[in-house]
């Protein structure tokens, strides 16, 4: 597989990294595919990328690849701006190589990573369904998610037919964010009722973060006190997370 | 079954002391598991996954666990770790933590007793890079799925500290009750566990097969039976007592007694303990492949570190070297090991444990063949107690803990598992500790094998008897020496040789070159000892007795400064025993 930016592959496999340090992909001529939680199941990932994201594309059949993702990390930290990715995996020998080639073509570095042996059986999505989704601009979500973390390690999100709340209560005080729906921040909410949960902050700055250097947009589809599911649309792919809630009073 | 009803039962079973009580409630947990999980039930309530002969533990830290705790709890590490302090146990800590967890996770399912088990199998088996975190990943997952009080348990069992007070003895009450029809059968399902060490495999086999299938059980190849185990006494004339006259007395080495089971070139060695023994001692792997002469056999052994130089046997703690996971080749030479055979079990599909142990003991001579580093165990048959004594302190003196002394007649059977008085066990009470060295003359020599041919082997020291102006001997001495002594010895010793004994010198050792008295060499050793063989102090302690020392060794010091005359003392010998003798204080059972 080549990619045009070795950049975007990094942002990508941070994305996950979000989520999981290992994770099993699997591979298949339409692209790949990685659903995983962690290890306490209170997140989970989500990720594909279509066949079609890249300039060349080769898969003879359907095979599994479990990476040490924060081993990998350390390799694209490397990666300088500019440069183009290829993507070979070796199933025989569980050997993943990255090559990568700078813009003008005067220097090609190869590094060449160790796979794990797959273990688990893949995680699927659980069933779910929302009442309401809100689709909003991610920094501005980012800074809410930052801003009650000052107060509080869990803060409730709201979303009702006219605006969404982020509500973070503390020790210290209580911060609150709310972005109406006339608001630049926001693009569209659509729902009958408000509804609300709470969670995590430690859990959702990382994934809404990792997604921000993907996405300029986050999709937040939810339910009263059940998980959210985050989505940032990415070209020929998909991003999207689940968290599960804390049950807190209201 | 859901791992929630284990649970609802051990929490039952950690409340009552009453071992009836406990029993019964054993009694009912067995009969709702399902004949094909039982076994699995049976492992987890003591505290284990596998039969200890797999050689495969859990070991999980409390601080791994701790780990796994707040993962799983989303609290911070602080408030984890001092509610651990707080209540000592990480069960309770678990208990108590996850009941305030707020945090649900994404897919809550119930778990099952085979999950449980399933996941701590997993925990068990990675090794290697990465472990320690896959270890808490997979207990993170598992805790993540369990209730309070699930996690209590899981987290107990995870990290060795389940505790319930079942024992294997307790299941086996049990497993008689239900599947035996009461406490009379008890016998029938204590010989299946003696035989196979599997509590699990029994009661599935009681489970699947009944009463009937609990008979037909078998010894087996690869299977550890359970040892056979001596009772204890210190006096001669009352063992010769119990033993109705006569016996078979054997040293007791001070080594590692080892179960071995050989299958074509197939060896396994398992510990007293049933424990597979068999990657730290490639050696004997390679000597039963040699010199055992059978295809199928199921032997026991000793086997004694050596002193390569000196041949010498060496105290148990030089085995130790065998326990470190690397260097195994390095220590099989720097320890080379000898092996005593003492017993045979199984042979070319014959159950010998109820045949008798002398007709067992002609069966095994014909099995092994001898050579430098094999032999039976040093035995002698004896009506004697003055005989047995004797023999008693030449075993101590050759550094063996003691005898074993052993029935010889018809109903001599091999009794699997059971300490009883068809062996007992001749040790010491009392044992005098060496703190000082000792100046002694060397009077005599013995050949060096191996490394040392062609060079003395070892000394024969004595002490200085200024009543009768004569010297009595010690020890024989063959360790401490280096390269460079050994080089040297035989010419600073040249000028005193002469072709008999020198009258001024009594023991009851014969030397390969004897010495007229001249030469003094510091000594120490690790004990004094009664001895039959030496003669320093004859009589002076115990009839028919000298002194001699135990694990004697050269300092390196030459005492050419001393005349013979000026050697350590008898009296000062006998001085030095009666200050240092203390009673032994058992440590370790054996």
């Amino acid at each position: 597989m080549r990619l045009p930016s070795a950049d975007y592959f990094a942002d990508l496999m941070k994305a996950i990294h979000a989520v999981v340090d290992e994770g099993t992909f699997k591979i298949t001529e339409e692209g790949m595919r990685l659903i995983a939680m962690d290890p306490a199941h209170i997140s989970l990932v989500d990720f594909e990328l279509s066949s079609s994201a890249a300039e060349e594309y080769e898969c003879g059949g359907e095979l599994q690849m479990t990476l040490s993702i924060s081993e990998m990390m350390k390799f694209l930290k490397r990666i300088k701006k500019g440069e183009s990715l290829t993507v070979i995996y070796d199933d025989q020998a569980r050997k993943l190589s990255l090559i990568l080639v700078d813009a003008t073509g005067s220097r090609e570095r190869t590094f060449t990573l160790n796979t794990l042996e797959t273990v688990e059986a893949r995680s699927t999505t659980p069933k779910l369904s929302f009442d309401a989704k809100a689709r909003l601009n991610v920094d501005a979500v980012l800074d809410a998610i930052k801003d009650s973390d000052v107060v509080s390690d869990y803060v409730k999100i709201t979303i009702n037919p006219d605006e969404v709340v982020f509500l973070a209560k503390g020790e210290l005080g209580t911060i609150q964010t709310k972005f109406s729906k006339m608001g630049a921040a926001v693009y569209e909410i659509e729902t009958d009722t408000e509804v609300w949960a709470h969670f995590s902050i430690n859990y959702l700055e990382k994934i809404v973060k990792a997604g921000s250097e993907l996405s300029e947009e986050v999709i937040m589809n939810l339910s009263t006190n059940k998980p959210i599911k985050l989505g940032f649309p990415i070209p020929s792919g998909k991003l999207e997370y689940l968290i599960a809630p804390r049950i807190e009073g209201t | 079954m859901l791992f929630s009803q284990l649970a609802e039962y051990y929490e039952k079973i950690e409340a009552i002391s009453s071992r009836i009580e406990m029993t019964n409630l054993l009694v009912d947990l067995l009969r709702k598991s399902p004949p094909e999980i039982v076994d699995k039930v049976v492992y987890l309530t003591i505290g284990e996954i596998y039969p200890p002969f797999m050689g495969v533990e859990l070991g999980v830290a409390d601080k791994l666990a701790l780990r796994a705790l707040k993962l799983a709890s989303g609290l911070s590490e602080k408030i984890v770790k001092d509610e651990y302090a707080k209540l000592g146990d990480i069960g309770a800590a678990a208990e108590k933590l996850l009941q305030k967890r707020s945090q649900i996770t994404l897919h809550i399912r119930e778990l099952t007793v085979l999950d449980v088990y399933q996941a701590l199998e997993k925990i068990a088996k990675t090794v290697g890079e990465g472990a320690m975190d896959m270890k808490v990943q997979i207990l993170v997952g598992l805790l993540s799925s369990a209730s309070p009080k699930e996690a209590k348990y899981i987290l107990r069992i995870v990290t060795g500290k389940l505790r319930l007070g079942v024992a294997d003895m307790t299941i086996l009450d049990a497993l008689s009750i239900l599947y035996g029809g009461g406490k009379e059968t008890r016998e029938l399902f204590e010989r299946a566990y003696n035989l196979t060490s599997d509590i699990g495999l029994v009661a599935k086999i009681a489970a699947t097969e009944g009463l009937e299938g609990i008979k037909r059980i078998k010894i087996s190849i690869g299977r550890p039976i359970r040892p056979m185990l001596a009772e204890r006494l210190s006096s001669a004339e009352e063992i010769l007592e119990k033993m109705g006259g006569q016996c078979l007395a054997e040293y007791k080495y001070d080594g590692e007694r080892m179960q071995i089971h050989k299958k074509g070139e197939e060896v396994i060695i398992f510990s007293r303990r049933q424990e597979n023994i068999t990657s730290q001692y490639p050696d004997v792997v390679e000597i039963i492949r040699r010199n055992v002469k059978a295809e199928e056999a199921i032997l026991e052994c000793e086997a004694v570190a050596i002193d390569p130089d000196t041949g010498d046997m060496l105290p148990f703690q030089e085995l130790m070297h065998r326990k470190r996971k690397h260097d195994i080749e390095k220590a099989v030479k720097e320890y080379p090991i000898n092996l005593y055979f003492f017993d045979i079990l199984y042979l070319n599909g014959r159950d010998l444990t109820q045949t008798p142990l002398h007709e067992r003991r002609k069966i095994l001579e014909g099995v092994i063949e001898r050579d430098e580093r094999v032999n039976l165990s040093k035995a002698i048959f004896t009506d004697n107690p003055v005989e047995l004594e004797k023999f008693f302190h030449e075993a101590i003196e050759a550094g063996c803990e003691g005898l074993v002394v052993k029935n010889i007649s018809r109903e001599a059977v091999y009794r699997a598992g059971a300490r009883g008085w068809l062996w007992i066990k001749y040790k010491r009470d009392y044992k005098s500790e060496m703190i000082d060295t000792v100046d002694l003359v060397v009077v005599g020599a013995f050949h060096g094998r191996g490394r040392r041919s062609g060079k003395y082997g070892a000394l024969l020291m004595a002490a200085y008897d200024p009543e009768k102006d004569i010297f009595q001997s010690v020890c024989k001495v063959g360790s401490g020496f280096t390269d460079e002594d050994l080089e040297k010895l035989p010419t600073i010793l040249e000028q005193y040789k002469i072709p008999h004994k020198h009258p001024r010198v009594e023991t009851g050792m014969e030397a390969d070159v004897w010495f007229e008295p001249r030469i003094v060499l510091e000594i120490i050793g690790a004990e004094i000892t009664l001895s039959p063989i030496h003669r320093a102090a004859w009589g002076k302690i115990k009839e028919d007795s000298g002194l001699a020392i135990r694990f004697p060794r050269f300092t390196g010091r030459y005492r050419f400064d001393k005349s013979p005359e000026d050697a350590t003392t008898i009296s000062e010998l006998i001085q030095m025993y009666r200050s240092q003798l203390k009673k032994i204080t058992e440590t370790a059972t054996t």
